[in-house]
Formats: structure tokens, sequence, C-alpha cells
């Protein structure tokens, strides 16, 4: 349905985004991982043109067969909010706070559809009930701030899913959010996905969310897709070397018998820090920070192909379970 | 007795409650710190987990019951040796940029709990010593916030905070503004030094996991109540409190699972 093929976001000097394929199918969700700066949030704007102005984008974005990169504003700005909904990271910074719930539910129905006033109404209560907002009614007019931040993201959600989309783009939908209604959350979201055959793009920098919610996953570093396919496989069976650090590097709360154990044991660490932008090295953006880096990481890496559409960009990859030389770097 | 012993404690903040309403942002405290300890304060946000740790280490006063530091009340150490608490008592912040004056040196930031506390300037070679601790060097002295990664800023602020010789360290969500890939360095950095300088670990975290993995003790909040504390082990494995067992399996649910 959503097809990405050789993106490339350039502001000024910098190439913020290099990602030469990936793919949402109908009805089916994607995670996106990544550290700050690594393009995530840039790569799913770009896809609804909400890229910053001076942004160049070239290569191609196609949503159910039509070029999305090229399109004028006015032209996307039919498909954002009708076709592809978008829920952003801040439920209280995304909602206009002078303006009741009710009618900025409504705004998003008025805007892409043809339905009387009766019709509208009765269309946001039954959004509001479907994102199990109790007292919808009422609720109608409230503002913002007289909600809790997770019944702020509920209305949000409601406003992306108000015209029907067949893709939901979230941007780290749940991180202002307590992990106890994160879950309500994250429920709603995999839910809607299934009963709607919505497409879902979930970005987020927490990989134990992006777990819990994605199909496939696709891993992105430095603006590259460094490691994509099935969670299955990109979890349980990384070959690409930052994955597997990243893993490593989550702490994770262990079994019940084994909580004694691991407390004050030293965390497993990836050296150094997510370069600055534009500061990343040439040819695998991990280099330097890697362990198990060889002569052949100053070229960059090609796409390798494992099995079951599992892609990753890696000249010395994981090779079995076994296999964590150099990745984890136990040393301070 | 423990190091830090909090009973009945009662706190507002100004404009909060006042007259006749009984409504307080932190409610009825009771709990204790042993020197050497490290203790988790979890919950959800506006629960007072940073109000707790404000009060705790004089930053912010309450107004009933009673806030002991080694057996004296804190408000008497304040009036008559506040300096003396201060460096007894450190703390970290959550966002190491903002902790940090972006018009003053790494070098001149690192320096000043030592000129407030101890009256004087420290030489080069101490604020070495103590960037050495935690895994810098020199380079940075000279530098401003904006030329150090966040992940660098925070070690300054530890190396900061351990500087006068503190016997708690209080870190309130001291790696949520951290990368992932960082939190662990900075996390394991506390572990060593707490081995290292013996001192007492005060974490105030959103993140059930990283307490986890840190702290042998775990006060769950909620409300401005305590609604369970004891070992971290048997808080996480059988809660008592309802609010407690939704957070763990909440936190269970989305926690990494290789």
């Amino acid at each position: 349905m959503l097809e990405i093929k050789d993106l490339q976001v350039t502001i000024g000097r910098h190439t913020i985004v290099d990602i030469e394929r990936l793919d949402v199918a109908a009805g089916s969700r994607l995670g996106m991982v990544g550290e700050s700066g690594s393009g995530k949030t840039m790569t799913a704007m770009t896809i609804v043109g909400l890229q910053p102005n001076d942004a160049v984008v070239t290569g191609s974005i196609t949503f159910e067969g039509r070029e999305l990169v090229g399109l004028s504003d006015r032209q996307l700005a039919a498909v954002r909010g009708r076709d592809i909904g978008v829920i952003f990271q801040d439920p209280a910074k995304a909602l206009n706070p002078m303006m009741r719930i009710g009618r900025q539910v409504a705004e998003a129905i008025r805007l892409h559809m043809d339905l009387s006033r009766e019709e509208i109404k009765e269309r946001v209560l039954d959004l509001l009930t479907q994102v199990q907002l109790p007292d919808a009614a009422n609720l109608l007019r409230r503002y913002p701030h007289q909600l809790s931040g997770g019944q702020q993201q509920r209305v949000l959600i409601a406003i992306a899913i108000a015209c029907d989309p067949k893709l939901l783009i979230a941007d780290e939908p749940t991180t202002a959010l307590d992990v106890t209604v994160q879950n309500g959350i994250l429920d709603l979201l995999r839910d809607l996905s299934v009963s709607r055959k919505m497409g879902l793009l979930f970005v987020s920098h927490d990989l134990g969310v992006i777990q819990t919610i994605s199909q496939t996953i696709g891993v992105i570093y430095g603006g590259h897709l460094v490691e994509y396919g099935p969670v299955g496989q990109v979890i349980g069976q990384s070959r690409h070397r930052y994955t597997q650090a990243l893993i490593a590097a989550n702490p994770g709360i262990a079994d019940d018998e084994h909580l004694g154990e691991v407390v004050n044991q030293r965390l497993d660490v990836i050296r150094g820090s997510v370069p600055a932008l534009g500061k990343f090295p040439s040819g695998c953006r991990f280099r330097g920070r890697c362990t198990a880096e060889i002569d052949a990481c100053a070229e960059a890496p090609e796409i390798s192909v494992s099995e079951d559409g599992h892609t990753f960009k890696c000249w010395n990859p994981v090779q079995g379970a076994a296999d964590t030389e150099g990745a984890l770097d136990v040393a301070r | 007795m423990s190091l830090v012993e909090v009973k009945g404690m009662h706190f507002r903040y100004p404009g909060v409650g006042g007259r006749g309403k009984e409504e307080w942002t932190l409610d009825d405290l009771d709990l204790s710190i042993d020197a050497g300890s490290a203790v988790g304060i979890v919950g959800e946000s506006g629960s007072g987990k940073s109000t707790l740790v404000r009060v705790l280490c004089g930053l912010l006063f309450h107004q009933q019951g009673e806030v002991a530091f080694d057996g004296r009340d804190i408000k008497s150490w304040l009036k008559s040796e506040p300096r003396e608490l201060r460096r007894r008592n450190q703390i970290v912040f959550q966002s190491p940029r903002r902790s940090m004056d972006p018009r003053m040196s790494i070098g001149r930031s690192l320096s000043e709990p030592v000129r407030a506390i101890e009256r004087r300037a420290p030489t080069t070679d101490e604020m070495v010593e103590w960037l050495k601790r935690v895994g810098l060097t020199d380079e940075v002295l000279p530098r401003y916030p904006h030329q150090l990664s966040g992940g660098q800023l925070q070690r300054v602020g530890v190396a900061r905070a351990l500087s006068v010789g503190p016997e708690v360290l209080y870190a309130d969500e001291p790696t949520s503004a951290l990368d992932v890939s960082v939190q662990a360095q900075v996390l394991n950095l506390m572990m060593d030094l707490r081995a290292q300088l013996g001192l007492a670990l005060v974490m105030v975290s959103h993140d059930l996991a990283v307490i986890s993995r840190i702290c042998e003790e775990v006060i769950v909040m909620k409300d401005g109540l305590i609604v369970e504390a004891g070992p971290m082990t048997e808080v996480l494995s059988n809660p008592a409190d309802p609010y407690t067992a939704a957070l763990v399996e909440a936190a269970r649910a989305v926690s990494m699972q290789a």
C-alpha cells in the first residue's frame, strides 16, 4: 500500500534520511525504531509532506500507486487526514487549547467529508466511543486541559481515524504517557489496525514498545535503514551489529526469580554516543561505535537478504546466537 | 538509625490546597534510607516523586512532620549548617542541558559546588580527578555545554555532584533525556561510583526496568502517597498494592524480550 523507494531527504549539505526501500502493506503494522537524530521522525513526516520547508526530497513514496513526492501542498492536504492519518507525540501540544473537543474532532470530518451537521455529530460520538472514551456526549463540550494525557491521546487518535484512513502514522504516540496508560493506547491502536484493516506506521525510540506493537520492524540509524524484517527475526535473530547492541543495552525487567541476580550487574553498553548531524562517518554509519568492525566497513554496506524478507546492511553481520563478538563492549 | 528518616511528612506547594482544605502534594509520608543503600522511587507523573527528593535534600520545605538527616532535623541543619547539609546531600537532575549554565564553561560549572560549599576555588588537578572518575578528560574543561553530548553532560552533572563528597546522591530521572545506547553507560557509572564511594543512591525514575537493575529497595508512589515500599525483588515479584501490581504488569508488557 505504501512503498518507499530510494528516499533521500537533504537539508543543506546533510542527508538526513537515505532509505532504499520500505513498505507498509494494508492492515500491517510496521515499527520504526531509532535513537534521537536517526531520521525516524523525518521519514514519517516526509510521507505526509510535513518535512521542514528547506528539506529537499528525492526518490519515490507511493501510496496505493499514487506518487506523493512532488505533490503540491493542496494535493497533499487532501491525502493527509483523509487516506493517511497522523498522530503526534505530545497530545497536549497537538490539540488546540481554545477549542472544545467536539469541534476539533468534527473539523477533521468536515474538511474531508460531505456530511450534514447531524451526521457529523453522530460520527464524532461514534469515534469517541470507538477510542474507548467514557461518557462521550459529555466530553464533546470539554476543553483539552480538562482531560488527562491518555484521554487527550485518545481524542487525537479519534481525529486521526475520523475519515477512515487506510494508513495511520503514529510518531511516538505513547512517549509522553505513563506506562500504565501507554498499554491501553497500544492495545487500542492494534485493535483499530486489525478491525479496520488499517496500516500502521509506528515510530518510537523504545524497542520494547516497538516489539509489542509491530509485526515488522525497521531499525534506523544515522538516516539509514540498517535492519528490516519480521519482529521475531529482527529481535530474535538480529544480524546487524547495531540492532544487537541496542537490544543488549535495553535494561528490561528480569523474571521474578532472576531479579535479585541482575540488580547491580553492569549493563551492556554501546561506546560513544550518536554523532551529531553531519558528523556520521562515511561507509557504515555505525563505524567507530561498533566493535566488530572490519576493513570493508569503510565502504557503504550493501543490502543483504536473509530469509522471509529480513534484510540488513552490515559487512560483518552477527552469525548466530553465540556470536556476540565485539558488539558488547563491557568496558565503560 | 537510618541516615534519612521521614515520619508523617506533609508537603504542599504554595497556593495548593490551603485554608481548611486538606490537600497535600505529599501526604503523610514515612520512609527511611540507610547509608550506602540504593533506593528507587517509581510512580506515575504527578505522583510526587520529584517533589519528595527535593524535600529530602532540603530544596523544598515540608510543612508538617519530620525529616531527619543523620539524626538531626533538616530544618535545624539548614538554619545552622546549611553548607554541611548540601555537602552531604547532592542531586543530579533530569535534563543535563538545563542543569548547566549555557554561558559557563564546563570547568566553571564543575567548580560551583566547591566554591559555594567549601568557599574556595578547586585546583585544575582536583577537577581532572573528578572528571576521571566519570570517564571524562580535561579536554572538556574549557568547553561549553552546547559543545558536549547529552551523555557527556550528564557525566559532568554526576562529577559535579560528587565533587563535595556527598553521602547521599539523589538522581531525578538521570537517564530519561538520554538515548538508550547512552543510558546504559550512565547507569553503569552510577553503580560503579556507589560501590567505590559507599554512597547511598536515591533514584527517581518512571522506568521500572531501570530501577530493577540498579536499586535494591523501591518506593512506589501514587497521588502523593507511598503505596508500597520494600526490597525491589519482593515488590516486583509479589506486589501487595493494586497500583504496584498494575505498574509492574504494564512495565513488563513493554519490557524488552530478546
